[in-house]
């Protein structure tokens, strides 16, 4: 049996047992192990089992994503979600469709604590939803920025999706960081625009709140003012090259624990809720990096990415056309995986075919984190779509849904403009000094 | 047979969220290394090994709290088939699937104390700290290990009809 076919049924093996509800890490695992067992023979395929648990969770870069999750986690418990919204509501409170608009500027900075976009939208959706419901908005559009909101969580950095992208690709992971910035402040802005033109053309949406006095306002904005800080001193530590995005992470983590000491919100129950949730999250994640490093030396052996690459470029599609059919691939894909399934898996095919195609690794690492978004609140399996069911029980799936399709469109617009101007992504991570 | 499952259950549960505990602990600990690697670094009194030290004790973090994360439902599936299969038959399908899962991570037990008694021999250690690997290849069979028993238990759980652990 040729390499490739055993390649092939290897990806047909994947994707069956992935539908059986194997946990993605194991099925990597199992399906690497037993391929490179097929090629290469048991001793090669059990040295691989023996070693890659070792490799990945001693490498020391990785220690970004506990801490990082850490750092969220914390800022959760010390209250930043509902300083941020009080601020953001300040400001936007007054317009129409201003509560929507403060849920989006929330989660936006919500996401800069943390890398997980469940994270994102079950904190700020726990503060802003009950806000929302008590000045009437629409259940279409409370649920819809919600679930949207917090797919910024994995954009703004720091971002899982980020870590995950530049371990497997080998791409720096304080660039990607970078990267992430500008095209989620725009995706920001996009949201808010969205909101605005919903309620322009439905007032009934969003009625506007009472407008607060410039001192409130002022003074709900020095509320979050720690949290800024820490944003500030973790981005611009990366930025700045005054540290390294894992050692931002861990400062960040400490940071946030500070505060959380200060505002007295730690005890021993919330700290080892907070703990048991933080190594919970990272070991899933580590999991799925120890089986994609399994899984990866597999499909190299078979030669599918070579030979996938040279099929694609040889069917003489201009660059944009292939990746204008990687995305939609990835569209699809992402109503029915989870994101980081389709990371995982995709990578190893896609990046030597972006790098072959002329584009930025960096930059397609943004496009695809904002894909991976899309995917969240798609249906069938969007993950925020169900967490802000969670919240909001009596809404209807399909309300939720309807609600969405704004947000999924103005991502689609981020989307057109990231790839007409990819130095939207690029011109950070180009002038970082370090 | 049920009533066994769930003291065992009992016994387990117990057991995996005190390792994810002493985890979350080990991880609090490192993330105080890292403030203070940085914080001595700028004033150029580095501590010397201190990306050792994080390197093996990001392993100890990671391998404690592999059985919680497993235990609580946090390893990501695809659930496609959830919304076909229901019932009794979607129960015999998990504990089909934890079965080979637990099964595989024997193997990859097996295999983390192999690398460990081969590290043993060949004295491998870290680069600057004179910390050997052997030790830590077999805290990742220890935490292989109970994640093999946590999905055999599961899948006794799904065998017996009960219900899946719910977390926080």
């Amino acid at each position: 049996m040729s390499e490739s076919t055993i390649g092939l049924i290897g990806i047909a093996a994947l994707f069956i047992l992935l539908a059986l509800r194997m946990p993605v890490g194991i099925v990597m695992m199992l399906i690497g192990g037993v391929g490179v067992w097929a090629i290469n023979g048991s001793k090669a395929a059990l040295a691989t089992l023996g070693s890659e648990p070792f490799v990945i969770a001693s490498n020391f870069e990785l220690l970004i994503i506990p801490m990082f999750v850490l750092m969220g986690n914390l800022a959760s418990i010390s209250g930043m979600s509902r300083d941020l919204y009080g601020a953001a509501y300040a400001w936007f409170g007054h317009w129409r469709g201003g509560l929507a608009c403060a849920t989006i500027a929330a989660c936006a900075g919500f996401a800069a604590l943390s890398g997980s976009s469940v994270a994102s939208a079950i904190t700020m959706g726990r503060v802003a939803l009950p806000e929302m419901r008590r000045y009437n908005y629409h259940q279409r559009l409370a649920t819809g920025c919600i679930a949207a909101g917090g797919t910024l969580g994995i954009l703004i950095p720091p971002s899982t999706g980020f870590v995950i992208y530049a371990i497997l690709t080998e791409e720096s992971i304080g660039r990607l960081f970078l990267a992430g910035v500008l095209p989620g402040l725009l995706l920001t802005f996009l949201f808010m625009l969205s909101i605005g033109i919903q309620c322009r053309i439905k007032p009934e949406l969003g009625p506007p709140g009472p407008k607060m006095p410039m001192r409130q306002r002022i003074k709900a904005t020095g509320q979050a003012g720690a949290m800024t800080g820490i944003i500030v001193v973790t981005i611009g530590g990366i930025y700045t090259g005054f540290f390294t995005a894992g050692e931002a992470a861990g400062v960040g983590a400490f940071l946030a624990f500070l505060l959380a000491i200060i505002r007295r919100s730690v005890n021993w129950t919330t700290m080892s809720d907070t703990l048991l949730q933080t190594v919970r999250t990272s070991a899933f994640a580590f999991l799925i990096l120890i089986g994609a490093h399994v899984f990866n030396p597999f499909l190299a052996l078979t030669q599918i990415p070579t030979t996938l690459s040279e099929t694609l470029i040889g069917t003489n599609f201009a660059p944009l056309g292939i990746l204008m059919i990687l995305l939609v691939a990835f569209i699809v894909l992402g109503m029915f995986l989870e994101g980081f399934a389709i990371l995982v898996l995709s990578l190893p095919i896609v990046h030597p075919l972006i790098i072959q195609l002329g584009y930025d690794p960096i930059w397609f690492g943004v496009v695809m984190v904002i894909v991976l978004e899309m995917g969240l609140i798609s249906p069938p399996v969007g993950v925020n779509v169900f967490v802000v069911k969670s919240i909001a029980e009596d809404v209807p799936m399909s309300e939720i849904f309807i609600g969405i399709m704004p947000f999924w469109l103005a991502m689609v617009v981020c989307l057109g403009l990231l790839i007409a101007f990819p130095q939207i992504a690029l011109f950070l991570p180009n002038t970082m000094i370090g | 047979m049920e009533r066994y499952v769930l003291k065992l259950s009992d016994a387990v549960g117990s057991c995996v969220r005190f390792l994810a505990l002493v985890s979350g602990l080990l991880l609090m600990a490192l993330m105080m290394l890292t403030v203070a690697a940085v914080s001595l670094r700028k004033i150029n009194q580095p501590i010397f090994g201190a990306q050792d030290i994080s390197e093996a004790g990001l392993i100890a973090v990671v391998f404690f709290a592999m059985a919680y994360s497993g235990w609580t439902g946090g390893h990501i599936a695809v659930d496609l088939i959830g919304n076909v299969v229901k019932g009794r038959a979607l129960q015999m399908l998990d504990f089909g699937v934890r079965l080979v899962c637990g099964l595989f991570f024997i193997i990859v037990t097996w295999m983390s104390i192999e690398h460990g008694l081969d590290a043993l021999e060949y004295g491998d250690g870290f680069n600057l700290l004179p910390i050997l690997h052997w030790p830590f290849y077999f805290i990742i069979a220890f935490g292989s290990g109970v994640f093999s028993l946590v999905l055999f238990l599961l899948a006794a759980r799904s065998a017996c009809g009960l219900p899946e652990i719910k977390v926080k």
